[in-house]
């Protein structure tokens, strides 16, 4: 109950107050009560010199009345007892503790049994004095005097009653007293629970709390107050830290906003914000039923620059595009970038077709003036597609699929070009999509499924003897139609699959040519096509080094066919390919050769081999052969240079016959032979030991 | 029932105070026995005048008396403390030389008045008639009566311890005068 009180008891003041007059109560009845007991004792000890004295007297009266067998005399005697009230009972025994004479107070009738005496006495419920009766130095008798401590007890009960009254009336004062004098104490206390909840309520720390008194109350209040100086000061420090860190984040925060809508590289808002324009410019053009351009344009031939010059070099490129791009879209249009190559312009308010078509077009005159970039002159062209609001559709998502669709048929129908969406557009696109998702999803397992597998094709000197094989990649997909590597190459490139089919693939070669050499077919060489970017990948020649070293086998009887193209782009990378190349004794070739654009200093300089001439200039020759110069020029080139030439796609022996003429080394193409399996070219080349029979007309 | 007890108590208190071995005798016997002893304990209350106090303690009885006789058998000597004689009343002068003087028969001589003689009797009326101490017979208990005015003549003094045990009673002459 205390403890409860002390705990939710709100006034010290009130605690204070129990707490002294409690004391003093408590004190003081305390002390009054050791008085009683004190006044108690002395009683008890007067009473019993009392009783000792009167049995003494009684003692000594009635000795004569035992002497004398007197039996009244000593009633008598005893009966003046009468006087003493505490006297309860008295007697006289004689020498043998037979009582003579007795004497029974009339006011008590409470009278103890014998045996309960010396209990009585010891509890101090009665006072027992026994005084012996002496008759010539003998005792002849003893006085027994039973004297009650009821009025004893009785008076001090009486003393506690009123110490127990005393102390509460003395409780009472001090509650009033103190109440009087402790509304001193607890004032300067109050106040300044009077203070902290000011301050609670303004939130202010410039409050200071009034010093009353000049004691611990007053120290407090003191150090209160230092405390609240300190707080203003923390409290000003860390508004001011908050209003830098807010500010500081702010910037932070519209920094990684500009970050998350923008393109780091070229500043335009990116694919999110494009979005977000884009619903806003349709939103908008919905209530004011003006029209709007989806315009994606996206750059040919990006790929090859950023694989041939480097990422440096398209970075810039796209840098240049843009700030061309800026020039031509009015203020209010959104130029964006959504992806590597892909640029995407939001045409709002247009009056009519012919306008978006006047952007477009000058979009592609822009791209008419090479690009200067890392000391490169780029010639570049774009694709661009569009859609329109509201004519195609109006959801933006569609729009964007569209404008895409519409870039894809830009791009297909002969690029740097720009094209209307129209809606058969999207049945097309969305079947060559699905052939593309399909075929993606069949060379995945292709592999695994035996579907892909490695023909070659023989290639002949001017004897018409087998001096090498070109190895060409088949694959026969689930539903057993022939898929041709122009279709699956590039989705293998996309996909990423492209690394473990050129390893597969070269590791398959390398398998076949360890038969062949078990089977006495060492001297036969056989060329692949890598692309020059693989190539260039040094984790790719460590595979060529380890795979050739797992099977045991020499170098000297692998052709790397490398394209034109892929030669020239980056010349001083590959230039040190092939040299490395030709020091492990792997011959190289040129493939495609007349395709590109060589420079011919370079091809000087290049440790290739061979050369390639692609089958779009042979095919032309035996009809009009005096319109070709350009396959004696290319044979002459080689000769010049000091490098073999294989022609390619040879179907007539009259390409033949000119192809002596003209010296050329080496021929490949149907008129010798179709591609064939592996155990068929090994059947083959050990059957005709090498020689192919003459065809001639 | 009672009765027997307090007797027994008394002869036990008799064999108490002086050890000494007394036969049990008949209720006459025993009457008289009673107040030899009485006899010899009332001189522990009495006080004579300082010329008789020490000389040799003279009870004067005649001895064909019982009482003489049972206080014979008392060793009085040891009981007083000092030396005891008991004697045949003379006659004469030599009787101013007794403390107790114990008359069986007859009036106290009235020249014995002023003496500081203890007059004892049994017989009635005996304090009455100017005697000092007589022992009466009151619901068989040996009881004595005081003459306070016998008494003051003489220069004897009873305590009064003993005085309390005792009826006063005033002299015959007295009451008729």
């Amino acid at each position: 109950m205390i403890r409860s009180f002390f705990r939710n008891s709100k006034s010290i003041k009130n605690k204070l107050m129990l707490v002294t007059s409690f004391a003093t109560g408590f004190s003081l009845f305390l002390v009054l009560i050791i008085f009683i007991f004190l006044n108690s004792e002395s009683e008890w000890s007067k009473l019993n010199t009392r009783q000792a004295i009167q049995a003494e007297i009684i003692a000594t009266n009635s000795l004569t009345a035992i002497i004398f067998d007197d039996l009244k005399a000593a009633e008598e005697i005893l009966a003046a007892l009468k006087a003493d009230p505490s006297i309860q009972s008295a007697k006289i025994v004689d020498s043998n503790s037979a009582t003579f004479a007795s004497y029974q107070s009339a006011n008590n009738d409470k009278q103890l049994d014998e045996t309960f005496m010396p209990l009585a006495k010891w509890l101090r419920v009665h006072i027992l004095i026994k005084h012996e009766i002496i008759y010539k130095e003998k005792s002849i008798g003893k006085v027994h005097i039973t004297a009650s401590l009821n009025n004893l007890y009785r008076s001090n009960l009486n003393y506690v009653l009123i110490a127990f009254f005393v102390s509460l009336s003395s409780m009472f004062l001090t509650m009033l007293l103190s109440n009087l004098l402790l509304k001193h104490i607890i004032a300067p206390i109050l106040k300044l629970t009077k203070t902290t909840k000011k301050i609670t309520h303004l939130s202010s720390y410039k409050l200071r709390a009034e010093i009353l008194s000049k004691d611990e109350i007053g120290d407090l209040t003191h150090n209160f107050n230092e405390m609240l100086e300190e707080i203003q000061r923390k409290d000003r420090i860390l508004e001011q830290t908050v209003a830098t860190r807010t500010s500081e984040l702010i910037q932070l925060n519209k920094k990684l906003q500009h970050q998350a809508t923008h393109d780091p590289l070229t500043g335009l808002a990116n694919r999110l914000l494009f979005d977000d324009r884009l619903q806003r410019v349709l939103t908008h053009a919905q209530r004011t039923r003006s029209k709007v351009a989806v315009i994606y344009l996206d750059l040919d031939h990006f790929k090859a620059i950023n694989d041939t010059l480097g990422h440096d070099t398209g970075d810039e490129l796209l840098i240049a595009v843009t700030q061309r791009m800026q020039n031509i879209i009015r203020d209010d249009d959104t130029l964006c970038r959504i992806g590597g190559d892909e640029f995407t312009v939001i045409l709002n308010s247009i009056e009519s077709t012919s306008d978006v078509e006047l952007v477009a077009k000058k979009m592609l005159s822009e791209f008419s003036e090479p690009f200067f970039c890392n000391d490169h002159e780029l010639s570049i062209s774009c694709s661009i597609g569009i859609s329109l609001y509201p004519e195609h559709s109006q959801s933006a998502e569609q729009l964007k699929q569209y404008a895409d669709i519409a870039m894809y048929h830009a791009k297909h129908s002969g690029r740097n070009n720009y094209c209307f969406f129209i809606k058969q557009m999207h049945k097309e696109n969305v079947q060559l999509l699905d052939k593309r998702v399909l075929l993606k999803r069949q060379l995945k397992t292709a592999v695994e499924n035996g579907e892909l597998k490695i023909y070659y094709q023989p290639q002949v000197d001017m004897q018409h003897r087998i001096i090498a094989v070109e190895a060409l990649l088949r694959w026969k997909n689930a539903e057993n139609q022939l898929v041709s590597p122009e279709i699956f190459i590039p989705i293998a490139e996309e996909s990423g699959l492209i690394q473990g089919l050129e390893e597969w693939a070269f590791r398959e070669i390398c398998q076949h040519y360890a038969k062949w050499k078990q089977a006495g077919l060492a001297d036969i060489k056989i060329s692949l096509n890598i692309s020059g970017y693989r190539l260039r990948q040094q984790n790719f020649n460590l595979f060529i080094e380890q795979t050739l070293e797992e099977l045991s086998l020499p170098t000297n009887f692998l052709i790397f066919e490398i394209s034109e193209n892929e030669i020239m782009q980056n010349i001083k990378e590959t230039e040190k390919v092939i040299n490395q190349l030709h020091n492990k004794g792997i011959k190289t070739a040129v493939d495609h050769f007349g395709t590109g654009y060589t420079s011919l200093s370079y091809l000087q300089q290049l440790a290739i081999d061979e050369f390639k001439i692609d089958a779009q200039f042979i095919h032309p020759l035996g009809s009009h052969f005096d319109d070709n110069s350009i396959v004696p020029a290319i044979i002459g080139l080689a000769h010049s240079l000091n490098k073999s030439v294989t022609a390619m796609g040879i179907e007539k022996q009259a390409q033949v016959d000119y192809l002596r003429d003209l010296k050329c080394q080496a021929m490949q193409g149907y008129l010798f032979s179709k591609p064939m399996s592996e155990q068929d070219m090994s059947q083959m080349l050990l059957d005709t030991q090498y020689l192919i029979p003459r065809n001639e007309s | 029932m009672s009765r027997i007890l307090k007797y027994s108590f008394v002869i036990f208190l008799l064999l108490a105070i002086s050890a000494e071995s007394v036969s049990l005798a008949a209720d006459s016997g025993f009457e008289y026995k009673l107040k030899a002893l009485y006899i010899s304990r009332l001189a522990d209350f009495i006080s004579w005048p300082q010329s008789i106090e020490n000389q040799t303690f003279k009870i004067c009885i005649d001895s064909d008396d019982e009482v003489a006789i049972q206080l014979k058998k008392i060793k009085l000597a040891d009981v007083l403390n000092r030396q005891v004689e008991i004697i045949a009343p003379p006659k004469g002068l030599l009787l101013t030389q007794c403390h107790f003087l114990y008359i069986s028969q007859g009036q106290v001589d009235s020249s014995l008045a002023n003496a500081p003689i203890l007059t004892l009797s049994s017989q009635a009326g005996f304090a009455e008639q100017g005697g000092m101490i007589e022992f009466y017979l009151e619901q068989s208990k040996v009881r004595m009566k005081v003459n306070l005015r016998a008494l003051n003549q003489s220069s004897i003094k009873l305590s009064s311890k003993l005085l309390r045990l005792l009826k006063i009673v005033k002299q015959k002459d007295e009451a008729n005068d």
